[in-house]
């Protein structure tokens, strides 16, 4: 799993080709090259390990079932897997009506996240990547990485994070478009 | 050049935060601008990276198995794959009829028992329904209850309010009515004690006295009068005007003191007799020693009743 990373990512794609073929092996080594980075994802949105336990069987059964709409042209398999299992966390915070108490919760606690063991829950290659989002975080504001997280873990609308930070929405919108691009780009420079 | 406007469209995409017809107009958009297309594609590989940002967790070992699970129950995935192996399809049946002629036998018993075991789950689950469907079934009837008991406080509450507004009324009502009564009262006793006093307008005993005019009020409650006089002759000198009631369960006149006069021949003054009058049958007026008498001793110049 290693988007920035060509061969990497070709082979992520071939996987799911392969999977969208009913290649039960395929489907399983791509278990083992994504479970590790959505899990962390979906774990940091809701923040409940049998949830994103839950989550991650529900996403898998969707890639599996659903493999072959994913058109490689546009984007990584990496990508796609990661908005497929962000959109079901979201519906799982959503359904379970706990969706306003844990996003505070996650917006609070972002910041000072236990981190867990790098080295034993990631890759090399994905261990270089993870440094490498982080590096870029750090150079958005703190308000743009704020809004960013919310709307990208919390999953809130533009609207709602602004009436939650108690801020103009034209404010947040600049937030979140100034801190994306900045990450696009300092992601493409250091690709 | 992508504007503003069309960068933020373009995140809500991205972010799956569109709703469904602002999705479809975008995509719309999509579908005409290259640039605005590559520019998503973009953003999208950039915004999914920060799924690494989170914390790294590894899923429990356990998962795995449970995911891998799913497989053959999931439907099977429909595409290219079945044309490809197509040409494998007769070698495939043939295969698996030989093989499974072969193992049916032994698998005749396994399969058996995982019947069995499947059908213990199966009723394991079916009982979990039951008690799933009895759970929902008791909250909405608690949820009806609720709605029945706020339709009932509603009710109540408005009541509750009518009565309110009623009690406001009488209240106000009640409080004005202590200021009218007081009003009544004062007027009541200003009829009595008009009623109470006495006028008694008195007469000249003396020519001299002619043109004078004399008038006494009487208030036999307060026990206390006044006396009005006008032209009256200056008193000579050791002498002054002195007041007397007659009441006939006395003996003789009450004094009501001296009466002093000013250089006009005015005088309004008030008097308390020393004794209680309990009939003031007449008035009087004498001319008296300076300071006055206890009895009449001079003459009397006015009397009246």
């Amino acid at each position: 799993m290693t988007p920035l990373n060509h061969p990497e990512r070709q082979i992520d794609a071939d996987l799911l080709s392969r999977v969208a073929s009913g290649d039960e092996a395929a489907f399983a080594r791509l278990y083992d090259r994504f479970a590790p980075g959505l899990f962390s994802l979906v774990l940091k949105m809701v923040r409940d390990e049998k949830e994103a336990e839950d989550v991650l069987q529900d996403g898998f059964s969707h890639i599996w079932r659903r493999a072959t709409t994913y058109d490689p042209a546009r984007s990584s398999a990496f990508t796609w897997a990661v908005m497929v299992f962000r959109h079901k966390a979201i519906d799982r915070l959503r359904m379970r009506l706990r969706f306003e108490r844990i996003v505070e919760k996650a917006a609070t606690e972002f910041s000072d996240a236990p981190q867990a063991d790098e080295a034993s829950a990631a890759a090399p290659i994905l261990r270089e990547q993870c440094t490498l989002v982080r590096s870029a975080l750090e150079q958005i504001t703190d308000e743009q990485k704020l809004a960013v997280e919310l709307a990208f873990f919390g999953g809130l609308t533009h609207e709602e994070i602004a009436a939650k930070l108690d801020t103009p929405l034209g404010t947040i919108k600049a937030r979140i478009r100034r801190g994306l691009l900045r990450l696009r780009d300092f992601l493409k420079e250091s690709a | 050049m992508i504007d503003e406007a069309s960068q933020d469209l373009a995140i809500q995409y991205v972010l799956g935060t569109l709703d469904t017809a602002g999705e479809r107009a975008f995509e719309a958009e999509l579908r005409a601008d290259y640039d605005l297309l590559a520019f998503v594609n973009d953003l999208r590989e950039s915004t999914a990276l920060l799924a690494l940002a989170a914390p790294a967790v590894l899923p429990p070992p356990h998962l795995r198995a449970k995911v891998l699970a799913i497989v053959p129950a999931a439907a099977a995935p429909p595409g290219p794959a079945l044309a490809r192996h197509l040409a494998w399809l007769p070698w495939a049946i043939a295969a698996s009829l030989a093989v499974g002629c072969v193992i049916l036998f032994s698998a005749r018993e396994r399969s058996r028992a995982e019947t069995q075991r499947g059908l213990a789950q199966s009723e394991r689950w079916r009982a979990e329904a039951e008690s799933g469907r009895s759970e929902v079934e008791k909250s909405r009837e608690e949820a009806t209850k609720l709605r029945e008991k706020i339709v009932f406080l509603e009710s109540q509450s408005a009541y509750l309010e009518k009565q309110t507004n009623l009690l406001k009324t009488e209240i106000a009502a009640v409080q004005a009515e202590p200021a009218s009564l007081r009003n009544e009262i004062a007027l009541l006793k200003g009829r009595d004690a008009l009623a109470q006093i006495r006028i008694a307008a008195l007469s000249a005993q003396v020519t001299r006295f002619a043109k004078a005019g004399a008038v006494v009020l009487w208030d036999s409650e307060k026990q206390r009068g006044i006396v009005k006089l006008v032209n009256l002759p200056k008193p000579e000198a050791g002498k002054d005007y002195q007041i007397w009631v007659i009441d006939p369960i006395y003996p003789t006149p009450i004094s009501g003191g001296v009466v002093p006069v000013g250089a006009d021949g005015a005088a309004r003054v008030s008097f308390k007799p020393d004794q209680f009058i309990a009939t003031p049958d007449k008035f009087a007026i004498s001319v008296e020693k300076a300071g006055g008498a206890t009895t009449v001793a001079g003459p009397i110049v006015f009397m009246g009743n």
